[in-house]
């Protein structure tokens, strides 16, 4: 699936940069910066062509701990307690998604801080905005279908080792988008995202953190 | 112009992020033949103004970015100028890097320009570094920080390893951790014998464990 780049994004992304960046007491972005994301816009605009895979895979079994696909099993009992309450139609999604290297290559070429932190934070706001965009339009095939889904939901997070990842690159053709893992099972280009989300005609439960009871958790989503 | 107004215009332009400020202050501090470790002091000044700044969230991370890079600019052509270095004191040495398996390196990047901007000999490793080559590191340069981040749940876990390994190899080189999943209980756990939250306080968190060992850079 090719993600264009419109100018609702690189206008949102520009908000979102702009966000990041303001100063605290007159919340001004300071001049400074001005000319760094100009640069970093243009590279997004011109040169970054996101892509991204997906596919429904049925749900074949489940337990408190663990949910059964036919790439493999998915070891996290919050998210096999999201699943064990959804009913009929029960349905695995699995996602990558990626905005390519083009800014990690412009990142590597900066040598101030500044400009290396500004990439950063473009790629990791853009890599998030494609991926709301990927997810939605999963959303309306999904309605399309009466199918209601859960939130994403990546390895690495919450009780899901990163080893999950070997899970969804072997229920994905990763390569199509140039994604791949390293050993240790990080993804290459660095500004990817790989997950899972329920799908089912009830999914009572949207956001597992609801389920969880580490209230303190800094990557709680409430 | 005398010495100490220029002086106290590079403080400034380094603490306003004025980048044509800094120009030419750091110009004229030179042509001046003003003292180094005077124009050094200053460039410390203001970048410690911005931190303190910052830990009371009057000013932002980019604010303190500019600044950054404006020191580290300031310090390298202060090195270019520099022939004679003796009488200077031997810096603290740190080895930095991310552990294995973890490619976040922009938080380590900051620190490392950090240390270097307070005058500590700064050995990078990068990211995703093996631990036998943090060991390796530590048993050729023995360096006074051991400094390792990790920004992801997932491969802080290899930290304790490391740790326990580098104090056998290195006793008296003292191990600071820091990154996102961690904090001052967890980074005592692993056996750390500091923590940094961030950027803002790594400096006072490092001098705090360094303690009284006198080779230390004075903070202002």
């Amino acid at each position: 699936m090719e993600i264009t780049v419109t100018k609702e994004m690189v206008n949102l992304l520009k908000d979102r940069i702009h966000e990041t960046c303001r100063t605290p007491d007159n919340r001004r972005v300071l001049e400074n910066m001005a000319k760094p994301i100009q640069a970093v816009l243009e590279i997004v605009e011109t040169k970054v062509k996101p892509q991204a895979v997906y596919r429904m895979l049925p749900l074949l079994t489940s337990d408190e701990k663990k949910v059964m696909t036919s790439a493999g099993a998915i070891e996290s009992r919050m998210f096999a307690s999201l699943v064990n309450r959804c009913k009929n139609n029960r349905q695995i999604i699995f996602m990558i998604a990626t905005i390519g290297d083009e800014l990690e290559k412009g990142l590597c070429s900066k040598h101030d801080i500044l400009s290396q932190w500004i990439y950063d934070v473009t790629g990791s706001e853009l890599m998030e905005i494609v991926a709301d965009e990927v997810e939605n339009r999963i959303k309306e095939i999904a309605e399309q279908q009466q199918l209601e889904l859960s939130l994403r939901f990546s390895p690495g997070y919450c009780d899901w080792p990163l080893k999950g990842q070997q899970v969804i690159f072997s229920g994905l053709d990763a390569k199509k988008i140039n994604v791949r893992l390293t050993p240790h099972k990080m993804m290459i280009p660095k500004k990817s995202i790989s997950c899972i989300m329920m799908s089912a005609e009830s999914v009572p439960v949207k956001n597992q953190c609801l389920l969880c009871s580490k209230k303190q958790c800094p990557y709680r989503r409430s | 112009m005398e010495n100490t107004k220029i002086l106290e215009k590079l403080e400034s332009a380094v603490f306003g992020q004025d980048v044509n400020g800094f120009d030419a202050a750091m110009g004229n501090a030179l042509n001046n033949k003003t003292d180094h470790s005077h124009i050094e002091q200053s460039l410390i000044n203001g970048l410690d103004r911005v931190r303190k700044k910052l830990l009371s969230n009057e000013s932002s991370l980019p604010e303190l970015l500019i600044s950054l890079d404006l020191t580290a600019d300031g310090l390298k052509r202060l090195k270019k100028e520099m022939t004679d270095t003796t009488g200077e004191t031997e810096p603290v040495t740190v080895v930095i890097g991310v552990v294995e398996g973890d490619p976040h390196d922009l938080g380590k990047n900051i620190i490392s320009l950090i240390y270097e901007s307070y005058g500590y000999r700064v050995t990078d490793l990068g990211a995703h570094v093996p631990k036998e080559e943090f060991i390796k590191r530590i048993k050729e340069e023995r360096p006074d920080i051991l400094a390792l981040s990790a920004m992801m749940s997932t491969t802080m876990s290899s930290m304790p390893d490391i740790i326990e390994e580098a104090k056998k190899m290195a006793p008296k080189t003292l191990v600071m951790v820091g990154g996102a999943p961690l904090d001052e209980r967890l980074a005592k756990d692993y056996g750390a014998d500091g923590y940094a939250e961030s950027a803002v306080t790594v400096i006072e968190e490092t001098h705090k464990v360094l303690g009284s060992r006198g080779n230390l850079r004075r903070l202002p």
